[in-house]
């Protein structure tokens, strides 16, 4: 397979994975954030939110986008409705993941903050997130990786990332084993090295070691 | 038997009618409780009897139902007045708090723990806090601990930064919520000589305790609370040697393993 080919695909394998990470995670703290809130109101807007994202598959997610609910905006660019797809799913499942490391953190630290008057910014800057980051980086980086694999589904709306490419360089003659073993090893040299920084920094947060 | 006040102390906290629900269950049924200053009043009484609520509503972790709070004179919480977020910390920094499972921060140090309010909540400088901090952790025996973090040290350890953390704020007064329950027996000394020579010392002070020897030695009077309302109130000798409710007697003898 021809290798300035595999990087044209490769490039288009990050940018959605990058570019719906990122989204996932802005709209991930807007979900954590309606999850915690203390209107009923909103915690049910939330939850049924994340009924319809996580209920319907990525691909008919991507599809719906890109042929119908793009409104023009997301039709041209099959790169683009996949990023929104990707991003919209994902958002649930990371904005859970924020809940979960924020629930963690035991009560009595927040009570401990309140007691000393600490402003809120400061309680949650400098005492619950760094003992919940590690908890959600853990669990977040879980769906990071099932994230990076489900980019794969995008090359059948037809966006230029790597499963796109190496099937057109089949369809032109190229060993269709050789090829995707090829982009097999990619995915692997990306999604290994992350689960094994997962574990090592949830193996270095303070709550992990207290229990 | 504690050092006595010297002087007529005014009242600093007044406390009227405090009266807290969980749902269906009423946990506190109408609670006076006055505090002068340099007072040292030890809360005791069974279990689930509303304790932690009562000494948590004087700092509005609890927002209690019904009463009043009055704080050195002035009325800062009833129940047709909500308190408003800002003075509720406002009063927060006036009024230390002990727990009883320490709830020391986990990713800071002890130094760090006793500095961290003084330079967020109160404006210190960084260097100001940290002298202020070593000096609290001398005073409560852990100068050698000052780096190490919550895990490395033991209960008694934990409490006593606790107690120098909650210090470190200039409090008026001290609450202290069993605050030796979760330490083994024999850790336990060191935290409560710190408590007795704090107590000692003029602090203002109200200590939910199961350490009737320490309230004994240490307190000006003693609550005996159970059912939601103070059921009998004296000085240690009263509550410990002659109690005059019987249900004080039964709780008095069931902890010090009188049968
Ligand atoms: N946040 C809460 N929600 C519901 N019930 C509570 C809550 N906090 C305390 N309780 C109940 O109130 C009662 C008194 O609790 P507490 O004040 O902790 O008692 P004590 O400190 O005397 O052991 C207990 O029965 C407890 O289960
Ligand atoms: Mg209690």
């Amino acid at each position: 397979m021809d290798l300035a080919y595999l990087m044209q695909g490769l490039k288009g394998t990050l940018l959605i994975w990058v570019g719906s990470l990122a989204l996932a995670v802005l709209l991930g703290v807007v979900v954590a954030a309606g999850r915690r809130s203390h209107s009923t109101w909103v915690r049910s807007i939330v939850r049924v939110w994340v009924a319809i994202v996580r209920g319907i598959p990525p691909l008919v997610w991507m599809l719906l986008l890109f042929f119908g609910l793009g409104w023009g905006l997301l039709g041209d660019s099959p790169i683009f409705a996949a990023v929104v797809a990707l991003g919209l799913i994902n958002s649930a499942y990371i904005g859970d993941s924020i809940n979960a490391g924020l629930s963690a953190v035991p009560r009595g630290q927040w009570e401990a903050c309140q007691a000393m008057a600490l402003p809120k910014r400061v309680a949650y800057l400098r005492v619950i997130l760094p003992q919940a980051f590690p908890i959600m980086l853990a669990s977040s980086t879980a769906y990071a990786i099932s994230l990076l694999k489900n980019t794969a589904i995008a090359s059948i709306i037809g966006a230029n990332e790597m499963v796109f490419y190496a099937y057109n360089t089949v369809q032109l003659g190229a060993d269709a084993l050789t090829s995707f073993f090829v982009i097999g090893l990619v995915y692997l040299a990306f999604s290994v090295p992350i689960g094994f920084l997962a574990r090592w920094i949830e193996g270095r947060s303070v709550i992990a070691q207290v229990r | 038997m504690k050092t006595p006040n010297n002087g007529p102390s005014e009242v600093l906290l007044a406390a009227q009618g405090i009266r807290k629900s969980y749902g269906h269950l009423e946990i506190l049924r109408g609670i006076d409780l006055n505090l002068g200053t340099g007072e040292h009043v030890s809360i005791i009484g069974p279990s689930g009897s509303g304790k932690s609520t009562l000494i948590r509503c004087l700092n509005f972790l609890e927002m209690p139902d019904g009463g009043s709070i009055d704080f050195g004179g002035k009325r800062i919480w009833d129940e047709k007045s909500p308190i408003k977020e800002a003075d509720s910390r406002a009063h927060r920094t006036k009024v230390g708090m002990v727990f009883q499972s320490f709830n020391l921060f986990a990713t800071h140090t002890a130094l760090q723990n006793v500095s961290i309010a003084q330079v967020h909540t109160l404006g210190r400088s960084r260097k100001a806090a940290d002298d202020r901090s070593r000096e609290l952790l001398d005073q409560v025996g852990l100068s050698e601990h000052l780096d190490k973090h919550p895990g490395q040290l033991s209960g008694g350890q934990q409490q006593r930064v606790a107690i120098a953390r909650a210090l470190a704020m200039d409090p008026e007064i001290m609450l202290f919520d069993e605050p030796t329950s979760a330490i083994d027996p024999e850790m336990r000394v060191e935290v409560l000589r710190v408590m007795k020579d704090l107590a000692n010392g003029g602090m203002t002070m109200i200590s939910v305790t199961h350490e009737f020897n320490f309230a004994r030695d240490a307190a000006d009077r003693v609550l005996f609370l159970a059912g939601g309302l103070i059921v009998e109130e004296g000085t240690p000798d009263e509550i410990f040697s002659a109690p005059k409710q019987e249900r004080t007697q039964q709780f008095v003898n069931a902890v010090s393993g009188i049968v």
